[in-house]
């Protein structure tokens, strides 16, 4: 192995799912070493997504709920000349800690790490490409690729990152732009969408769907888009844009499929993202992807190469960083034999738009699909002392419950708070704790936890309505 | 004159704000034309100022003036017209019209064109390196376009001087701009109220490292530098790629090529802009 460095494990990406199967094989006691081809470890999550948007959203958040706050006492308008980076003033803080927190336990765990480029050159070797130049190259026994994803590049659509824009760029603006055309209807497109439209952006959101978020239980994207139009924004359902072309001044001009014409500032491209495999070579080991550019895996996410795993965004759905971590550390649980313990079926999804939106378990039709029928029970926040305190009655708890009404099958919320408020449904789930638990539990007053309570309530009071016309 | 007394009156008259800055009238002609036409489009406008970094900083300039009250600094060429309007941006293109006409730099025309053009390159190259790296383009063109503009200015200063102590020669006047230009800038960016990672910039630009929030746009500049410099046959291919202003940003040898590729359609923007 002339040229080689041995490491029992390689790792090639340091994003959510990368970073912590480099963890977990370290605690192993395995020589790890992994591939980033940025700076430090974090992956988009740090630099281009979580982070960074969360950061503008904070600003946006403060700004929509001092309104929704205020009662009319403050008028709350943001200048158009104010720089976008002066609203995300501590992201380098944020950033910086961040990076070195993780950087600080690859250190502690004796996790070397290589900053560049990889490529597969045989079934687990691996050569990486530093930015001067250089060229190293390792075997590894285990080679975990968590190579991550990066927005969609379409045909129609020329993204320029100056004026058509895409989700890894937009926030590189200097201005908060008067308009805003967001092309697609997913995660991204509606967070971006509605952070930009509380800070006063015009934004229509565009898209092939008859709503946004179409995996999202109906009640509770009705409520989002609901927010967006009353912030002066719009959805434009069942279309799909031809084009989108700056006109070299002040304008974009987007081209919908039946002729209609949208013109705006700047335009957000954000229909899906795309597995990282450039220039990775994985034929080289063995594995082709499928149809859609992923990696295919099995359930224990090993690739068609004998010791090579994959994990994370380059998978495929759902993409979410939480899930990436899990994935990695159960990928190299599995591949050293060792117990990853039970699997984890009710991860949360969080959606961090305005307002947030955030679900576990399944949704009233995926029960009815599964069980025939289902019990739902609401908790309007406007039912809730403290929906009205915050200035957030618009929001929605639902209680998805079994046909008899005892099981709780799954949760989700919309308002300020949700993606914190689920994790309660989470543990219920996980522990399997009946709906009455929910009607006998005390919560603190004034909390939204009370939703709860309130939805578990109207739960108890369908069921029974139920079965008495069922008698 | 000696070449140190050359620069200490040079510095002198900037210190003291006598000097403005080079311009290029038929530009300036251009824009008062096309912002005359009731039909003119605004798309021919934008491009237009682009055109030439002097007129784009005049316009700049007055967009962040007293008048106009920015809350904070303009920095696009874009936003600067729509503040603006055609009227206003007419009126400017006009008053530095005139301005130039009372401007030259005797015997120094190819030096000036040649700055400008080399402007115009690392620009474009800027704005590439942006563009790849999902950084905002917008600045890193401003930035390139700017990033040399003490220069001008400079051979302006000297051949005042040269007026009345006779005429410097090429080596010291080098000598001079190179020890003078990042100070000269600076001063002419902030003068010019644009914001002051430009203005880090404009000094910095040969020693990325110094200028604190603003060292990534200064090593994007540091890059595009270099490119312009190989755009015109100054610097040689090699090394260019692993260049530390290229590993500093975090771009791969073939990601720099990549953005070398694009020296044809950089090449074509400077010809059609000089």
């Amino acid at each position: 192995m002339t040229g080689f460095v041995h490491r029992d494990v390689v790792v090639i990406g340091g994003g959510p799912a990368g970073h912590k199967a480099a963890i977990q094989a370290a605690k192993a006691g395995r020589s790890v070493v992994l591939i980033e081809r940025e700076a430090s470890a974090g992956g988009a999550c740090v630099r281009q997504g979580t982070i960074p948007s969360k950061a503008l959203r904070e600003t946006a958040l403060a700004v929509d709920g001092l309104r929704r706050r205020s009662g009319g006492v403050f008028s709350v308008e943001v200048r158009e000349d104010l720089l976008i980076s002066s609203l995300m003033t501590r992201l380098d803080d944020v950033v910086g800690a961040h990076e070195r927190f993780l950087s600080g336990q690859l250190s502690r765990n004796g996790i070397e790490f290589w900053r560049g480029r990889a490529r597969f050159i045989g079934p687990r070797d691996v050569e990486v490409l530093g930015l001067g130049g250089e060229r190293r190259r390792v075997r590894g026994d285990l080679v975990v690729i968590a190579t991550g994803s990066r927005p969609r590049n379409p045909k129609e659509i020329a993204v320029d990152h100056e004026h058509v824009l895409d989700s890894d760029s937009i926030l590189s603006l200097t201005w908060i732009p008067r308009s805003l055309v967001v092309l697609g209807g997913g995660v991204i497109a509606c967070e971006y969408a509605s952070i930009f439209a509380a800070l006063g952006t015009k934004v229509t959101v565009v898209d092939s769907g008859p709503r946004p978020l179409g995996f999202v239980d109906p009640e509770i994207t009705e409520r989002f888009t609901a927010s967006l139009v009353a912030m002066g924004g719009a959805f434009v359902g069942g279309r799909r844009a031809r084009s989108a072309v700056w006109d070299g001044a002040s304008t974009v001009v987007t081209t919908l499929d039946d002729g209609e014409t949208l013109r705006s500032e700047r335009v957000l491209f954000a229909l899906g993202r795309v597995a990282c495999l450039e220039g990775l070579d994985v034929a080289a080991a063995g594995i082709v992807p499928d149809a859609r550019g992923l990696v295919p895996v099995d359930a224990n996410y090993r690739t068609a190469a004998e010791g090579v795993y994959a994990v994370g965004d380059v998978i495929g759905p759902p993409s979410l960083a939480s899930t990436s971590m899990e994935q990695g550390r159960r990928a190299v649980c599995h591949a050293l034999g060792l117990d990853p313990g039970p699997s984890i079926d009710t991860i949360p999804v969080g959606i961090y738009a305005i307002p947030e939106m955030a679900s576990v378990g399944i949704s009233e039709a995926q029960a009815i699909e599964r069980h025939g029928s289902a019990v739902v029970g609401r908790a309007p926040f406007s039912e809730i002392a403290r929906g009205h305190i915050s200035g957030n009655p618009d929001g929605l708890l639902k209680m998805v419950a079994d046909p008899c009404g005892h099981r709780l099958l799954g949760v989700q919320v919309v308002g300020e708070g949700a993606a914190e408020l689920v994790h309660i449904g989470q543990m219920a789930l996980c522990a399997g704790l009946p709906i009455e638990f929910f009607v006998e539990t005390i919560f603190n007053f004034p909390t939204l936890a009370e939703a709860y309570r309130v939805a578990a309530l109207d739960v108890v009071k369908r069921r029974r309505v139920a079965a008495a016309a069922a008698a | 004159m000696t070449a140190i007394a050359a620069r200490d009156l040079l510095a002198e008259r900037l210190e003291s704000g006598a000097l403005s800055l080079p311009l290029l009238p038929d530009v300036a002609r251009e824009v008062a034309l096309a912002t005359s036409d009731p039909d003119a489009d605004a798309s021919r406008i934008a491009p237009l100022l682009r055109r030439d970094q002097a007129l784009a900083g005049h316009v700049l300039r007055v967009a962040n003036s007293p008048m106009y009250r920015p809350a904070s600094p303009i920095v696009s060429l874009e936003q600067a017209l729509a503040r603006l309007g055609m009227d206003a941006v007419r009126r400017i293109a006009f008053a530095v019209a005139c301005e130039a006409g009372v401007f030259r730099v005797p015997g120094r025309e190819k030096e000036v064109r040649a700055l400008f053009a080399h402007a115009l390159a690392a620009a474009a190259f800027a704005q590439e390196i942006a563009r790849a790296r999902r950084w905002n383009v917008e600045e890193a063109f401003l930035a390139g376009l700017l990033h040399d503009v003490g220069q001008p200015v400079i051979l302006q200063g000297l051949a005042d001087i040269e007026q009345d102590t006779g005429r410097l020669d090429a080596e010291a006047a080098d000598a001079i701009s190179h020890e003078l230009h990042g100070w000269v800038g600076e001063k002419l960016v902030l003068v010019w109220n644009l914001p002051a990672r430009l203005a880090a910039v404009a000094r910095y630009h040969h020693s990325p490292s110094d200028a604190a929030d603003a060292a990534r746009l200064a090593w994007i500049v540091a890059l595009a530098d270099v490119l312009a410099h190989h755009l015109r046959g100054e610097v040689g291919l090699g090394g260019i790629g692993v260049h530390p202003a290229a590993a500093e940003i975090g771009l791969y040898p073939d990601e720099v090529e990549a953005i070398l590729e694009r020296a044809d359609a950089v090449r074509g923007l400077v010809e059609a802009m000089s």
